[in-house]
């Protein structure tokens, strides 16, 4: 099938957000995960009952993303403890905001070395992964020689995506250039899906036709396409040897989102203190799509939605394979993306009928009813990248995911 | 942390064997028209003995009762009805009714070792080959209240099936058309080919089964048989014959649409047709019995574990190492 990769499964989107342009949203209080990054910890460089203005540096690293104030306001408290290191902040509700430092240098002058460093400091990660977009781009560095700007939302409810395709091509495509410096690649290529005609034209009367550097692909909408393994292997039909990095096959893929925030970085000097996310799902009374402050309560965010009705749950992530949202303490991180309210499926799972419907789906190709009896081969439980899929898809509602997760914590043992 | 999935398919467990269930019916009708209420008699009888097995040991078992298996145990004493000749005394579908009810106790335990009612066909046809094999005219009808319909009650309209004269080598009369629609003598459910194609397209439409393996199966079987036409028939015409008559089309329907006790992969259920049609040509070049299908689907069913274990899919990124490290 063109552009398409093995698997995955075709949903009827419900669009019950789509089309909703971002709106902002500011709480009272933002509590910010100083341990929010995926590899590691940063120490605050702030003290208790200072006031800080929107966008000021409060927490450092030197390997790191800085994390920035999202509100303007006074720091209440400084929690380090065990398991909890956050750092909360009281607004004043002025967002007054800390000068913006952007290059004093035209572009042309500004070395890959002084992008990535200025990407560091803006506190820029990915989007889904929470991964610092620098290590990113020094690791790909030399070896990818293609940008694939990943502006695909595969999951039925999210919508984010699509939203700031159509309201800041400019700003992507400007974005993406300074990456594409940064980082030393010869292409960039825009991955939409083929029904977002309008981000499609968006982008498309932006590049302007005669562009060698910057292309647009357009792919069959499928979950879990926004997969970055899935997403190559249905943009060039490549696909990554099991237990490397896309950018060992010249490829390195970067979110939408994450390309936004390196404009308003390295072109506006803006560091990130806010995040889009979608919140929506059938017992939603408002969905919408949000730019909400980093560390805005979880809470705040769904009652802003119309609250979670009493036989509804919250599911935060995609949902298909995302756990239930922590409300009472849970925050906004860089990685936050998307808010589900719905309503759960407690149904008894039978046992597995042998359909082979699990295999047929899979995207990863691995046999995942094996995993029930523990029959997998071993090299399958890394492998496996918990999209849900088939588990979705089972007809005996078994629940795989669950069972995949123990046999992976089994085998790391 | 514990997932929680809020969407899942509308494809239920129970649906596959409600759609198994629901195909039943057509070649059912057809068999009450074709060879009286008789016909209805054998396999109502086969499947009340099936499900009350099964059942009867559920709760002498102390095992919750549940539709799946009633449905399951449903069709495969159906289908061993169907492959039963109108003729045969009422003890025969009572016997095979419970021995296809035999493989769906392992329900319980999540596993089916063989599909029931090809199992209790293999079975019952090793016992009684002759009380088996006794052909009679479709509508030419034997009172249903006969229990032991004796070579005098039937010897006015014996016959023999056309792929009974296939294989003594003689050339059947009537046409192909004939075997298509199911208007020649035959065993009960299996005469009507078109029925059966339309059970077929049904499940595969539904998506309650993979087209790998009915196609692998007749593709080889076609394929064979055309190369290597036996008697003073024609290539074609016993191609055609082949695969008109006899059980090639319910096995097309029924045993591969039965999921456990076939491989689970797509390449396995490749391997799995081509080892039935492999198995049914050996039986019916060389064997003594006409019709090998049964018993080549339950000997594929037994190997079924081997053939899973190795073809177990090549995962995403194992194909290209060697590519990859540039």
């Amino acid at each position: 099938m063109a552009n398409s990769f093995y698997g995955g499964i075709k949903i009827n989107k419900t669009g019950l957000s789509h089309g909703l342009s971002p709106k902002v949203f500011t709480p009272a209080a933002v509590a910010i995960n100083v341990a929010q990054q995926a590899g590691g910890d940063t120490t605050p460089c702030i003290k208790e009952g200072e006031y800080v203005k929107k966008g000021q540096t409060i927490a450092v690293s030197e390997r790191l993303a800085y994390l920035h104030a999202p509100v303007s306001g006074t720091v209440v408290r400084l929690l380090l403890k065990d398991n909890s290191h956050y750092i909360v902040i009281k607004s004043d509700k002025t967002e007054t905001c800390a000068p913006a430092q952007p290059f004093t240098k035209p572009v042309s002058e500004i070395t890959p070395e002084e992008i990535t460093e200025k990407i560091r400091t803006m506190g820029v990660v990915g989007t889904y992964s929470n991964f610092p977009a620098h290590i990113k781009i020094i690791a790909s560095r030399g070896k990818a020689f293609c940008l694939v700007i990943n502006c695909v939302q595969s999951d039925p409810y999210g919508s984010f995506v699509r939203e700031i395709v159509k309201e800041h091509p400019k700003e992507l495509v400007y974005g993406a250039r300074i990456l594409a410096k940064a980082i030393g690649v010869k292409q960039v290529i825009f991955a939409l899906e083929n029904n977002e005609r309008k981000a499609f034209s968006a982008l498309k009367s932006v590049i302007g036709e005669k562009d060698k550097l910057i292309s647009v692909v357009r792919l069959a909408p499928k979950y879990p396409l926004g997969e970055e393994r899935n997403l190559l292997c249905a943009i060039i039909k490549k696909e990554v040897p099991a237990g490397r990095a896309t950018h060992d096959i010249g490829y390195t893929v970067f979110s939408a989102e994450t390309v936004l925030r390196v404009y308003s970085a390295c072109a506006e000097g803006v560091p990130v203190t806010d995040k889009y996310l979608t919140v929506s799902g059938e017992k939603c009374a408002s969905p919408a799509n949000l730019l909400v402050p980093l560390g805005t309560s979880l809470h705040a965010i769904t009652e802003q939605c119309g609250g979670v009705p009493e036989n509804a749950v919250c599911i935060c992530g995609s949902v298909l394979n995302g756990a239930p949202a922590d409300l009472e303490n849970g925050c906004v991180t860089k990685s936050t993306s998307q808010l589900v309210i719905t309503q759960p499926l407690n149904k008894k799972s039978l046992s597995c009928i042998m359909c082979g419907k699990c295999i047929t789906h899979c995207p990863m190709r691995i046999a995942p009813h094996t995993f029930i009896d523990g029959s997998h081969r071993p090299a399958w439980a890394k492998l496996c990248d918990m999209c849900g899929c088939c588990e979705y898809i089972c007809p005996s509602e078994i629940k795989l995911l669950d069972i995949i997760e123990n046999r992976k914590k089994e085998a790391s043992k | 942390m514990t997932y929680t999935p809020t969407l899942r398919d509308k494809t239920k467990a129970l649906s596959f064997a409600a759609d198994r269930c629901v195909i039943l019916l057509l070649p059912i009708v057809w068999s009450v028209y074709a060879y009286g209420v008789r016909a209805l008699f054998i396999t109502l009888i086969s499947v009340i003995f099936a499900t009350a097995f099964a059942f009867g040991v559920k709760a002498v078992l102390k095992q919750k009762a549940d539709l799946f298996t009633l449905l399951d145990t449903a069709v495969s004493g159906a289908v061993f009805a169907f492959t039963l000749p109108v003729s045969v005394p009422y003890y025969i579908p009572m016997l095979g009714g419970i021995l296809s009810a035999v493989p769906s106790l392992w329900l319980s335990e999540g596993r089916k070792p063989f599909f029931g009612g090809f199992f209790a066909a293999a079975a019952v046809r090793t016992v009684f080959p002759k009380l088996l094999s006794r052909a009679t005219q479709a509508f030419m009808y034997i009172s249903p209240w006969l229990f032991n319909p004796s070579e005098a009650d039937i010897n006015s309209f014996r016959t023999y099936t056309p792929l009974q004269l296939l294989a003594q080598g003689k050339v059947s009369s009537g046409t192909l058309w004939d075997q298509f629609y199911g208007t020649v003598s035959g065993n009960i459910g299996e005469i009507s080919f078109m029925l059966l194609l339309f059970g077929c397209i049904f499940l595969l439409v539904r998506k309650k089964m993979r087209w790998h393996a009915p196609v692998s199966f007749l593709f080889v079987l076609c394929l064979v048989t055309l190369i290597f036409p036996k008697g003073d028939n024609e290539a074609i015409f016993y191609m055609l014959v082949s695969l008109l008559s006899g059980g090639a089309m319910l096995t097309a329907v029924f045993a591969f649409s039965d999921t456990y006790s076939m491989p689970v992969t797509d390449i396995g259920k490749v391997v799995f047709g081509i080892g039935c049609a492999a198995l049914t040509l050996l039986v019916r070049y060389l064997g003594i019995a006409e019709e090998g299908v049964y018993a080549a689907v339950v000997i594929m069913s037994a190997v079924t574990p081997v053939i899973d274990r190795y073809t177990l899919p090549v995962a995403y990124g194992r194909t290209k190492v060697k590519g990859g490290k540039k």
